[in-house]
């Protein structure tokens, strides 16, 4: 089963195309790293993915539905860049709200939300308004939401984006758990390394195109890393 | 279709706490209670005057209380369109409407839980307030139940239409807009009601847009027997009840073809 697929997908802004005539399917149970250099079109991929702008051209299929289908969002769990919470609310109440849309009820809801808040190591932030966090609590709590009721599918736009070195380990591994429980994952990053570590598949975009995609050992040539491939391959 | 409603009703109800949230509750509390206490004050005082001289109690009472509830009502509708303007508006440019919608919700009912906590608030605001009116001054709940139902009906175009146009336009030029709207179409209605024969836009602005004005001056055409005949509340309501309808159809068509984030 295809988790997320890209039909001929275009999205234009004005006369700009941000993507053109993409292609790719995420296996169920699979790992896709999205890089691209800036304006490459990553960012606009999840959007069109979530519903939250629609393609000039092509189809996009989330679990098979249409993302203008709010069930297609079922089971889903997205982090998107620099999480941009409701300011005035707790993080506690945001929480229990995000658990409650995601269908849970009361103490299942509070368990999932204790169990997140406990793996994201924000516990003792559940009191404290949602605008009073620094960049790197914030998004530890982006990521406690988007792990919320066992997502399938985890989409994550630059999830490392304001933790120090010991966040981003922890979340790597958070990100592996729900690997190990058969959870899809997509992650768009800029950070190499960590897509190196967390996917086994790439997709290189420039210019709103697939540059390049495969397995690491089909993108990443013997003797190279990849970053030497990214560069190859945004260059060509 | 039962996870859309449970997702409405929660929504709802966070739209109503996030008014909490900015004082907005407290501030409409504080000024009803200050208001409130004073027309219970100008109540005791137009009996205490009332008593020397020919005056019946119930007909100041009743003057003062066809006026009172006409600038309330009008209060109530402004209201409106002052609070559904920052409604959707806020979640769309701090962007955290994506968080919510990448949930399974759908966008409508995303829009329609947040009209559902304005209208909530309008709704509590205009009982507290007419409610309080009518207690105070002893008015005859017929026509109140009556001008009020069609001053909250009122308010459902003038919300949603002040909340579709802070879509497209920054939050205090659709506050203007919404508030300049409101007042041009009810001064357009009143005259008409008080035998204005209007010609040109005044015209068609009297017979087509949401009659507001018509809205709000039934109770005060039904307490006054002069007036009576000029009332004519199923009408009213009808054409209302239309703009109503429309008006959160065209929301909801604005905000399903809406990028998100704003770019």
């Amino acid at each position: 089963m295809i988790a997320l697929e890209f039909a001929g997908v275009t999205k234009r802004y004005g006369s700009r195309p941000a993507l053109d005539q993409v292609n790719l399917a995420v296996p169920e149970g699979g790992s896709v790293g999205l890089l691209g250099p800036n304006g490459a079109g990553k960012t606009t991929a999840l959007r069109l993915a979530l519903g939250l702008a629609r393609p000039s051209a092509g189809s996009v299929r989330m679990r098979g539905r249409a993302p203008s289908d709010p069930q297609s969002r079922a089971k889903i769990g997205y982090l998107p860049e620099l999480p941009p919470f409701p300011r005035r609310m707790t993080v506690g109440r945001f929480l229990h709200l995000q658990a409650a849309l995601c269908g849970l009820d009361g103490r299942l809801a509070r368990r999932e939300v204790d169990a997140a808040l406990e793996l994201t190591g924000v516990r003792d932030r559940a009191p404290e308004r949602l605008g009073s966090l620094s960049k790197g609590l914030a998004q530890r709590v982006g990521f406690a939401q988007a792990f919320l009721a066992q997502p399938e599918l985890l989409i994550l736009d630059e999830p490392t984006s304001g933790l120090d070195p010991l966040g981003i380990r922890e979340a790597r591994d958070w990100v592996q758990a729900a690997r190990d429980r058969g959870c899809t994952v997509v992650v768009s990053s800029h950070v190499l390394s960590e897509i190196e570590r967390t996917c086994d598949q790439i997709i290189i975009l420039h210019s709103g195109r697939v540059a390049a995609s495969g397995s690491l050992e089909q993108i990443v040539a013997p003797g190279e890393t990849l970053e030497d491939a990214f560069v190859r391959v945004v260059r060509s | 279709m039962t996870g859309q409603l449970r997702a409405f009703g929660l929504l709802a109800i966070e739209a109503l706490r996030d008014a909490v949230r900015r004082r907005l509750v407290i501030a409409i509390a504080v000024l009803t209670s200050v208001f409130l206490y004073g027309v219970q004050r100008c109540a005791s005082s137009a009996e205490l005057v009332v008593a020397g001289t020919d005056f019946d109690p119930d007909t100041v009472n009743l003057l003062l209380g066809s006026g009172l509830f006409f600038w309330l009502s009008l209060a109530v509708v402004n209201l409106a369109g002052l609070l559904a303007t920052d409604s959707l508006a806020e979640p769309i440019s701090d962007r955290s409407v994506v968080l919510w919608l990448a949930r399974p919700v759908s966008r409508n009912t995303y829009a329609t839980a947040r009209l559902a906590g304005v209208l909530i608030l309008v709704v509590a605001a205009a009982i507290a307030l007419l409610g309080g009116v009518t207690f105070f001054l002893r008015l005859h709940p017929l026509p109140v139940g009556i001008g009020a139902a069609l001053c909250l009906l009122g308010c459902v175009p003038v919300a949603c239409f002040a909340m579709g146009i802070a879509l497209w336009v920054p939050r205090i030029v659709s506050a203007l807009l919404s508030l300049v709207a409101i007042q041009v179409i009810v001064a357009v209605n009143v005259a008409v009601l008080i035998g204005w024969e209007p010609e040109g836009w005044p015209l068609w602005l009297d017979r087509l847009a949401p009659p507001l004005g018509h809205g709000i001056s039934q109770a005060v055409l039904l307490w006054n027997p002069d007036f009576t005949h000029l009332a004519d509340p199923a009408n009213v309501a009808l054409r209302l009840a239309v703009w109503a309808g429309l008006s959160v159809a065209l929301l909801l068509l604005a905000f399903r073809r809406l990028e998100l984030p704003k770019t």
